[in-house]
C-alpha cells in the first residue's frame, strides 16, 4: 500500500510540471508587451525595469540557445520558464504588481477561508446528496424519486452566481435573515488563530463569534453546495441502481439478510466507487466556483483575490491562486485513487 | 396424505416491458415432497428460472409481477406472507444455489463474511461460531484450508470454487429445500461433475429437497427422482425419472432426448435437433406453444392449449391432446 | 385415435381454415423490424424529460434565431436614460410610454428585447465550444482507445516514429538553429519502426540508434558550436535511443492522456477564467477557451467506450476476416461509441452555455454593450439593493431554462440510447 501511494505520488510529478507549464504560458497570452499590460500605458520606466526584472522578461522564454554558444551553459537555461520554476520551489510566487507584497503569504492567510467554506459546502452536498441519492434508489419510480430527481437536474442547471444574487436578495435584503457578505461582522470581537474561523471560535469558546461567522458562512455555502450535491445525488442514485441489478444482491436477499443491510452493507459499499471519484471532481469544481462565489459573497478567500486581481490585472496573483487551487486538485485526485485501494478488494496496488 | 414440502398452485407471472407483457410462467402447479430430488428442464427463456426465483419472491417488480397462484411452503403461502416472515424463510428454510458463481458473491466481502452472514441471520451465532460454523462448512464442500480462505475476496476464488463457497452458504442453516438453479451452466465439464456429486451427497447427508434447474437432460437423469419438463412457461410432462426417460409421452421432450448424445449408440447415429424456436412470449399463439415446432399436430393442437393429463399410474403428466398416439407409436 | 401427420402435410391441408402467414406467426417471433435509431428516437419522444428538454430547446432556439434574423437590433445605439431601471410594464402609462415586459436595465434598455437577442451568443458559445472539444477530443479519444488495444500495423507504426522523430527532433533543431534535424530525427523513427525486427530486444539495437542520433544532434552543431554540440548530442543519443525501444500504440495512448491529465489538473472553468484573464475579455476568446478546456472530457470519454467496444468479439471477428483498421474504426467502433458521446455533446452544451455566462458575469466573456445572459446578470446584480430585481430574474432564469433543456434532452438521450437501461 505506502509503495501504491510512493508510486502514484511520484507518477503526479509530470503533471504538476505541466501544470506549472500552461499557468506560466499564462503570461504569454497577453498580448502585446507583459510588462505595459500589467501597469498600463502610463508605467514609470522605473515600475516598467522592475515588472521586467521580477518575471525575467529580459531572459528567453524556455532555452538561451546564444549562451549555450558562448559556452555559458549556466545562462542556456537561466532563462524565464526556469527561474520561475527555482522560485516555485522555494515557495516563491512572486509578488503582487501593485501591492508589492509576496503573493505565497497572502495566498496562505487566505487559504483557511476559501477552504473553511469548500469544506464546508462538500459537507453539506454529501450529507444530503449521498442520502437523497440512496432513497431515491431504494423508491425508484416513487414520487419521492421523481421530485429529488427533477429538483437535481434543476440544480445542476443553476447558475452559482445567479443563484447566490438571488439568495442575496431573498434573505439579507429583502427578509433580512441573514447578512450579505463578508465572514464576521464587524461588531463582534474575535482574533482568529489560524484563520478557520468556525474552528478558531469554537475551540476557545467565543459563542457569539461562531454564531456570527455561522451565519454569515450558510449563504455562500448554500451556493455552492447546490451543484455538488445535485451532482452527488444522481450519482449515487444511478451508482446503486446499477449495483441493484447484480446477482449478488439477489444472493443477498436470497440469504434473509434485512432489506437495510441489502441495501446499506451489500449495494452502498460497491456503489461507493463512482461516488467517489464524482465528489472529488466537484470538489474541484467547488473551488473553481469559489471565484464566483466569493465575488458575490465578498467572502475573502482565494477566489475573491484572484478575480479582482484579474480586474486589477496583478498577474502574479491570478498565476499564483489558479497553480494553488491546481495543486490542490490533484491532491485530491491522488487521494481518490488511494481510496479506491482501500474499497475495492479487486484492485492489487504492489 | 402427508402435508408436501412445497405446493405451488396456478403460478401465473408475467414482465411488463417496452414490448409489450411477456408471460414467462402461465399456470404451473406440482408438489414438492420431503427429501425430493426435482430436476426442472427446458430451453433457455422457458420460465424454469424465472418461476423458482418468484416461490421465493426474488424476481424484481417492476417489471415482473406473479399475476396469480399460491405457493405453499409447509402449507404457508410464501406470496401472502409478511416480509419479515418471508425473509425468515429465505436463507433459513428455502437456500438458492445460483448460476452465475462469478457475479453472486459479493466482491467487497470476503467469503467467510457472506458465508458467516447468513448465520448470524437466522441462527443468531456470535462472531466466533459462526466462524467456526463457515470454517466447517467451507472443508464440507470440498475447499481445502477452509479456516484460512475464509479471508479470501471472491476474485482470489476460482469459478468452481465460487460456486462450493455458495453451496456452503446455501447449507449453512440447514434449509428444507434448495432450489439450485443451473449452478453448472458456467462450469467446465470437470468441475460440473464435482459439483453435482457434491450436491447428491449433501442431499443424501441432509435428507433436504433439492430443485435443480437445468437444460441439461443428463446432469438430472443421475440426479433427480422426478422431473418437469417446462415450454413457454408451461410444464408440459412431468413425472418419474424413469418414466420421462422410457415413457416419454410428449413431442417436446422426445426431442430434448433425441438431441441427447448416447454413448450405445451406433456410430454415425445423427442427433435429432428441434427444428424452429420457442415462441414469442408476448404474443403467445391460441393452441399448444409447441405447434410450430411439433411433428404431430392436429385440429386441436391449434385451438387449444391441453391440459395436464395422468397418462401412469404414477404421476406421469402430459400436456398433450396427442400423447396416445406418441404412446402407441413408440410402443 | 387422432390421426398422425407430419406438420408439412397438415399444413397444407388446413390452408383453408389458417393462412401461411398466420403459421408464420405462430412459427417465429416475427415483430416490425426497427433499426436501432428509429428504436431510440421512439424511446426518446416518449420519454416524460426528454419530451420537456426537446420543447425548451427548441422553443429557445426558434425564437433566437427568428430574432436574430427578423427582429432588428442594434445594442449600440440602444439606451435611453429617461427609462433607467424601470420596473416589467405591461401597460404603457406617462412615466413608461412603452411596454417592457421584463422590464428595463440601467441604461433604459428593454431587457426583453435583450434576452432574446443575448440567446444568440449564448447558443453561439455552446455550439462552438462543444464542437471544438467534440472534434479534438473525440478524435484523439478514438485513436488513443483504438491503438492503445490493437495493435498498430507496420505503415501506422512507421507513421507513428515518423511523427514522434520529427516532434523530438524539433528541440536540438531548435537549440542548433538546424531546421534539417528534423527531418533526419523523422527518418530514423522511421528507419527504428521499418527494421523493427533488426536486433531486436537487444541492447546493442539501443546503442546503434543512440549513435545514430548522436551523430545526428552533434554532428552538423559542430559548425554553431562545440558547445551546442555536445547539448544536441546528447539530446540526438536519447531520442535515438528513445526511438530504438518497441514503441507501439499503447505509447501514443500514453501521451496524449497525460497531456488531457495536465488539462484536468485545473478544476474546469477556472483555466478558461485564466486563459481568458490573460488572453483579455471577448466572447471568442471564451469560446475558444472554454472549448479547449473541456477537450479531455470527450478524450476520455471517448476512450474509454472504445476500449470497452474494442474488447467484444465483433471487434475481433472483423480483424479475424481481414478488414483494415479504418475500415473497423468506421463500420464497427465508431456506431457503437456514437450513444455516449452524443449524450456527452448534448450536456457540454449545457456545461459550455454555464461557463460562458459566468465569465460573462464576471466581465470576461462578451464585450458590452453586447447582449450577452451572463454579462447582463453582471450588469445589474449591484442595482439589486435599489430593488431592481427584474434586471437580474430574467437573464438568469434564461440560462438555468436553456441549460435545464440541454441537461433534460441529455438525460433522455441516455436513457433512449443505452439499451442496458430498457427494462
Amino acid at each position: 500500500m505506502a509503495r501504491y501511494v510512493i508510486r502514484r505520488l511520484i507518477a503526479t510529478i509530470p503533471t504538476i510540471l505541466g501544470v506549472t507549464i500552461v499557468v506560466f504560458m499564462f503570461l504569454r497570452l497577453i498580448p502585446g508587451d507583459p510588462a505595459i499590460a500589467m501597469l498600463g500605458e502610463h508605467a514609470t520606466e522605473e515600475n516598467v525595469s522592475r515588472v521586467r526584472e521580477q518575471f525575467g522578461l529580459n531572459r528567453p522564454t524556455f532555452l538561451d540557445r546564444e549562451a549555450l554558444k558562448q559556452g555559458d551553459f549556466k545562462g542556456f537555461i537561466n532563462t524565464q520558464y526556469f527561474i520561475y520554476l527555482g522560485r516555485l520551489l522555494r515557495g516563491d510566487l512572486g509578488d503582487s504588481i501593485h501591492r508589492r507584497i509576496p503573493v505565497a503569504a497572502t495566498l496562505m492567510q487566505r487559504f483557511p477561508a476559501t477552504m473553511e467554506l469548500a469544506f464546508f459546502s462538500m459537507f453539506v452536498a454529501i450529507i444530503i446528496g449521498v442520502p437523497v441519492g440512496i432513497i431515491s434508489a431504494a423508491r425508484r419510480n416513487s414520487i419521492l424519486d421523481s421530485t429529488t430527481m427533477v429538483g437535481s437536474l434543476i440544480g445542476v442547471s443553476m447558475p452559482i452566481f445567479w443563484l447566490g444574487v438571488m439568495l442575496i436578495m431573498l434573505f439579507a435584503v429583502i427578509l433580512q435573515w441573514l447578512p450579505a457578505g463578508g465572514r464576521l461582522s464587524s461588531s463582534v470581537e474575535f482574533t482568529p488563530t489560524t484563520n478557520f474561523y468556525l474552528i478558531d471560535s469554537l475551540l476557545t469558546f467565543n459563542i457569539p463569534a461562531f454564531v456570527d461567522s455561522f451565519q454569515h458562512i450558510i449563504l455562500p455555502a448554500i451556493a455552492l453546495a447546490t451543484i455538488p450535491m445535485a451532482v452527488t445525488a444522481r450519482m449515487t442514485r444511478s451508482s446503486m441502481l446499477d449495483v441493484m441489478q447484480e446477482d449478488y444482491v439477489r444472493t443477498a436477499r436470497a440469504k434473509g439478510v434485512t432489506e437495510r443491510l441489502v441495501l446499506y452493507r451489500h449495494a452502498l459499499k460497491n456503489a461507493f466507487l463512482p461516488i467517489i471519484t464524482i465528489i472529488g471532481l466537484q470538489f474541484g469544481l467547488l473551488l473553481a466556483g469559489a471565484v464566483l462565489t466569493e465575488t458575490i459573497f465578498s467572502w475573502p478567500g482565494i477566489g475573491k483575490w484572484v478575480y479582482d486581481s484579474i480586474l486589477a490585472r496583478d498577474y502574479p496573483i491570478v498565476q499564483g491562486g489558479t497553480l494553488l487551487i491546481a495543486l490542490i486538485f490533484v491532491l485530491i485526485n491522488l487521494l481518490v485513487d488511494v481510496s479506491y485501494a482501500y474499497l475495492d478488494p479487486r484492485i492489487h496496488y504492489d | 396424505m402427508e402435508q408436501p414440502l412445497l405446493e405451488i398452485k396456478d403460478l401465473r407471472v408475467t414482465f411488463h416491458t417496452d414490448d409489450g407483457t411477456v408471460h414467462a410462467v402461465n399456470g404451473v402447479s406440482y408438489k414438492l415432497e420431503k427429501g425430493e430430488v426435482l430436476g426442472i428442464v427446458g430451453e433457455s427463456g422457458c420460465g424454469k428460472s424465472v418461476h423458482a426465483l418468484s416461490i421465493m419472491r426474488l424476481i424484481s417488480i417492476p417489471p415482473g409481477r406473479i399475476d396469480s397462484g399460491e405457493v405453499l411452503f409447509y402449507g404457508k403461502d410464501l406470496l401472502k406472507l409478511e416480509f419479515e416472515e418471508l425473509r425468515q424463510v429465505r436463507g433459513g428454510q428455502i437456500a438458492m444455489v445460483f448460476q452465475d458463481p462469478m457475479t453472486s458473491l459479493n466482491p467487497a466481502y470476503t467469503v467467510g463474511f457472506q458465508i458467516m452472514e447468513a448465520l448470524t441471520v437466522h441462527k443468531k451465532l456470535d462472531q466466533n461460531q459462526a466462524r467456526d460454523r463457515s470454517a466447517e462448512l467451507l472443508s464440507l464442500v470440498g475447499i481445502p484450508d477452509a479456516r484460512r480462505r475464509l479471508d479470501d475476496y471472491p476474485h482470489q476464488f476460482s469459478g468452481g470454487m465460487r460456486q462450493r463457497a455458495m453451496i456452503a452458504m446455501a447449507l449453512s442453516c440447514e434449509p428444507s429445500l434448495l432450489i439450485a438453479d443451473e449452478p453448472t451452466t458456467a462450469l467446465d465439464v470437470t468441475i460440473q461433475a464435482q459439483i453435482v456429486d457434491l450436491v447428491k451427497r449433501l442431499q443424501r447427508d441432509y435428507g433436504m429437497a433439492v430443485m435443480w434447474i437445468t437444460h441439461d437432460l443428463g446432469v438430472v437423469a443421475e440426479l433427480a427422482h422426478k422431473i418437469n419438463v417446462m415450454y413457454a412457461g408451461y410444464i408440459i410432462e412431468r413425472g418419474h425419472v424413469k418414466d420421462i426417460f422410457k415413457r416419454t409421452r410428449h413431442p417436446y421432450t422426445l426431442g430434448l432426448l433425441g438431441s441427447l448424445p448416447r454413448l450405445d449408440e451406433a456410430p454415425g447415429t445423427k442427433l435429432v435437433s428441434i427444428p424452429g424456436l420457442p415462441p414469442d412470449l408476448v404474443a403467445l399463439p391460441k393452441g399448444c406453444p409447441f405447434v410450430a415446432r411439433c411433428t404431430y399436430v392436429t385440429d386441436s393442437c391449434l385451438e387449444s392449449m391441453p391440459p395436464l393429463e395422468n397418462v401412469g399410474d404414477r404421476d406421469h403428466l402430459v400436456a398433450c391432446w396427442n400423447w396416445a398416439a406418441i404412446a402407441e407409436g413408440a410402443a | 385415435m387422432p390421426t398422425l401427420t407430419p406438420a408439412s402435410i397438415m399444413i397444407e391441408r388446413k390452408m383453408t381454415k389458417t393462412t401461411q402467414s398466420d403459421i408464420a406467426t405462430i412459427d417465429y417471433a416475427v415483430r416490425e423490424h426497427r433499426s436501432l435509431w428509429v428504436d431510440a428516437w421512439r424511446r426518446l419522444v416518449s420519454s416524460r424529460t426528454a419530451q420537456a428538454g426537446l420543447f425548451i430547446v427548441s422553443f429557445l432556439i426558434l425564437t433566437t434565431v427568428l430574432a436574430h434574423f427578423f427582429w432588428e437590433y442594434n445594442p449600440k445605439t440602444d439606451l435611453d436614460y429617461t427609462l433607467k431601471l424601470k420596473p416589467p410594464t405591461l401597460i404603457p402609462n406617462e412615466e413608461v410610454p412603452s411596454v417592457h415586459i421584463f422590464g428595463t436595465d440601467k441604461l433604459g434598455r428593454d431587457i426583453f428585447r435583450r434576452v432574446v437577442h443575448g440567446g444568440w451568443n449564448t447558443l453561439m458559445v455552446g455550439i462552438i465550444a462543444v464542437t471544438i472539444s467534440l472534434v479534438i477530443g473525440g478524435l484523439l479519444g478514438l485513436l488513443a482507445g483504438f491503438f492503445e488495444s490493437i495493435e498498430m500495423t507496420r505503415l501506422e507504426k512507421i507513421l507513428l516514429l515518423v511523427f514522434l522523430g520529427g516532434l523530438m527532433g524539433f528541440l536540438p533543431a531548435w537549440i542548433a538553429e538546424q531546421p534539417v534535424q528534423i527531418v533526419l530525427f523523422a527518418l530514423l523513427g522511421g528507419a527504428a519502426a521499418m527494421f523493427e525486427n533488426f536486433l531486436a530486444g537487444r541492447s546493442a539495437r539501443v546503442v546503434l540508434f543512440a549513435a545514430v542520433g548522436l551523430l545526428i544532434g552533434g554532428g552538423l552543431a559542430l559548425f554553431v558550436s562545440p558547445y551546442t554540440a555536445i547539448v544536441t548530442g546528447l539530446l540526438g543519443g536519447l531520442i535515438g535511443a528513445a526511438l530504438s525501444l518497441q514503441l507501439g500504440g499503447s505509447l501514443f495512448s500514453n501521451i496524449t492522456m497525460r497531456a488531457m491529465d495536465i488539462v484536468l489538473a485545473f478544476p474546469s472553468y477556472l483555466l478558461a477564467i485564466a486563459i481568458v484573464a490573460f488572453l483579455g475579455t471577448g466572447l471568442e476568446k471564451g469560446m475558444v477557451a472554454i472549448g479547449i478546456v473541456s477537450i479531455p472530457v470527450f478524450a476520455r470519454l471517448v476512450r474509454s467506450s472504445v476500449l470497452s467496444v474494442v474488447q467484444k468479439e465483433y471487434i475481433l471477428a472483423a480483424q479475424s476476416v481481414g478488414e483494415g483498421h479504418g475500415r473497423i474504426i468506421f463500420r464497427h467502433i465508431f456506431p457503437n461509441v456514437l450513444s455516449p458521446i452524443t449524450v456527452q455533446t448534448t450536456l457540454g452544451i449545457g456545461s459550455a452555455i454555464l461557463a460562458a455566462a459566468a465569465l460573462g458575469f464576471l466581465g470576461l466573456g462578451a464585450v458590452p454593450p453586447e447582449p450577452e445572459w451572463g454579462a447582463m446578470l453582471g450588469d445589474s446584480y449591484k442595482y439589486l439593493s435599489s430593488g431592481a430585481w427584474w434586471a437580474v430574474v430574467f437573464p438568469g432564469v434564461a440560462i438555468m431554462l436553456i441549460v435545464l433543456g440541454f441537461n433534460l434532452l441529455g438525460d433522455g438521450l441516455r436513457d433512449a440510447l443505452d439499451p442496458k437501461m430498457k427494462v
